[in-house]
């Protein structure tokens, strides 16, 4: 991201600068012609006006919660304070084990196939009510509909025309199914919005009716639901029942996997088994099918939210956690020639549209653990 | 860094100095988060960036400084989180096995280090002026910096095409003299006085 300039620039020059960075920005954006930039600065300019670097940006800080920390000094705690989760929505991660019923036969074909970008691009299918599916092409914008009421689908997101009112009709079901490699977007009769996850399927109502909003949802997704205090939100998977108090969270579930629900902001209210747990935000809970019980515990919520954003992330993680999510992203198998490299701890922070190549070297990178391909499978090796 | 800083620098770098509760927490608002995006750049993403910064700011806070101007102050505050992130970067290598998360910290010498600073105050100061902005124009600031044309900005907002390049203008002249009006608090500031 940086190059070395070789003209020193002193640290009392920020404050000028940024100032420069502001007024060419601007003046860039809006068209004005305005004299050269020093060149030192104007590779930052040009940087922050690429791929909506400032609004990533701004969206990256909304992390960061000044007013906790001001407190430790304001009110004489002159402690250190753990990280603190802000304003951002929640996200409860609640991932459902479940059933995998997107992959399928298409899995074994693609076992073969290495990278990602060999492998053919598989569709993200929605099921209407009537049982037909329908493919979603990123390239397409499409106009259609179900009981009257209008679908979008554009660029990753299929929007369902919002209900005005409570309907009275009997729910019509539609089902999303997102393969590997993939993340759609749905936006719900009543404005909620879900991310979904690679792998991964939301059964929803087109239009919600009667006195609360279900979904079910296998894989992994984030939600961010739709304020309406009269109508409960509740996510379901399995044994497992998430009632909505607040607005979002992540649910992870897949399959032959424990569940997790993270909630980023608002209340939510967990149910498994007979048991129930109201959850705070930044908190996470972990249950286990057939297993009675639960765990929370207050997780990395970047690590929690990166496929989200389009990222790896993982910090100080077990090499298994992370092959795990590769195995599933790149649909590819994972071999380990000695059982204990699985717990190396890793660092690491890549796209997820990097090849798979990509993110093997990058996590080789310092020569911990080596790989090599064989057979369409992945060998790590000491 | 959600609203418009509504205090004068010179009240602001006064209470700063003094310790006053109300200068300290404008501190918060407008530096908490670009220090701590700064600090967790720095330290590879490893999540310290919070502790690095609010470590850097309770030390400040004790200690009997005086900034006699703003570049002073954004100085010496993204300078100690550097120095901070420095550190607990040295520390952390020390203790474990090389990483590689080191693609942003291990290149980063004094000079690249001010560069990050400089970009970070920049995102901050963008939107502390965005905010300021009369919402139409801000509106169409945001949507040009998303690429779209002019007709395409019209179309979203729902105006003629002229209105847009209008609006577009007055956003320019306001950035413009907001931020050429800063200086004229420092130098006051300078001219007279505490």
């Amino acid at each position: 991201m940086l190059t070395k300039f070789n003209k020193v620039m002193r640290w009392n020059d920020i404050e000028q600068k940024a100032d420069e960075i502001v007024l060419h920005v601007t003046g860039e954006a809006l068209d004005e012609n305005i004299s050269a930039i020093d060149p030192e600065v104007g590779h930052i300019v040009r940087e922050l006006l690429e791929n909506n670097s400032l609004e990533k940006e701004y969206c990256r800080r909304q992390r960061y919660d000044y007013h906790k920390a001001f407190k430790c000094i304001s009110h004489g705690h002159l402690r250190k304070i753990r990280w603190s989760i802000g304003a951002v929505a929640c996200v409860v991660c609640a991932t459902i084990g479940a059933f995998f019923m997107l992959v399928e036969s298409d899995c074994d074909e693609n076992i073969k196939k290495s990278t990602r970008e060999d492998q053919v691009k598989r569709q993200v299918i929605l099921q209407m009510g009537n049982g037909q599916k329908v493919e979603l092409n990123d390239a397409d914008t499409i106009l259609f509909q179900e009981m009257g009421r209008g679908i979008k689908v554009e660029d990753g997101k299929v929007t369902y025309e919002n209900q005005l009112a409570d309907s009275c009709r009997q729910a019509v079901y539609n089902i999303l199914s997102v393969p590997s490699c993939a993340e759609y977007q749905v936006v719900l009769a009543d404005g909620t919005k879900v991310w979904l996850n690679s792998n991964s399927e939301l059964k929803y109502p087109v239009v919600f009716s009667g006195e609360i909003r279900e979904v079910f949802i296998r894989g992994e997704a984030f939600f961010e639901v739709a304020k309406d205090s009269l109508h409960p939100f509740i996510v379901k998977s399995g044994d497992l029942e998430v009632k909505v108090l607040g607005t979002c969270f992540n649910i992870r579930a897949y399959q032959g996997s424990s569940m997790y629900t993270t909630l980023v902001s608002g209340r939510v209210e967990i149910s498994h088994h007979k048991h129930n747990l109201i959850l705070k935000p930044g908190q996470q809970c972990k249950v286990e099918d057939g297993i009675s019980g639960m765990m929370v515990s207050e997780p990395d919520l970047d690590m929690v939210l990166a496929w989200k954003n389009g990222e790896f992330i993982f910090k100080n993680a077990p090499l298994s956690a992370i092959m795990d999510e590769i195995q599933r992203y790149y649909g590819i198998e994972v071999e380990y020639v000695q059982e204990n490299l699985k717990d190396r701890k890793f660092y690491l922070y890549i796209e997820r549209s990097k090849r798979l190549e990509e993110v093997l070297q990058k996590i080789t990178w310092t020569d911990q653990v080596g790989y090599r391909m064989e057979g369409g499978k992945v060998i790590i090796y000491d | 860094m959600q609203q418009c800083r509504d205090m004068d620098i010179s009240v602001f770098l006064r209470g700063v100095n003094q310790k006053s509760e109300s200068a300290w927490k404008e501190l918060y608002r407008y530096y908490y988060a670009s220090l701590c995006s700064y600090a967790d750049r720095l330290t590879g993403e490893t999540g310290l960036g919070e502790d690095v910064v609010q470590d850097c700011l309770v030390r400040m806070w004790k200690m009997p400084l005086e900034f006699s101007d703003l570049k002073a102050l954004t100085a010496w505050l993204y300078k100690s989180v550097y120095n901070a992130s420095i550190s607990v970067l040295r520390e952390k290598k020390s203790q474990e096995r090389l990483y590689n998360q080191l693609s942003w910290a291990e290149s980063v010498d004094e000079n690249g280090a001010q560069n990050m600073a400089l970009r970070e105050e920049a995102i901050s100061r963008f939107y502390e002026v965005l905010y300021k902005l009369p919402r139409q124009q801000q509106d169409v600031l945001l949507f040009s910096l998303r690429g779209l044309s002019v007709s395409e900005v019209a179309k979203e907002m729902g105006i003629t095409e002229n209105t847009v390049k209008t609006l577009k203008k007055r956003a320019y002249l306001f950035v413009r003299e907001h931020l050429e009006s800063r200086y004229l608090y420092v130098l006051l500031f300078l001219l007279f006085g505490k």
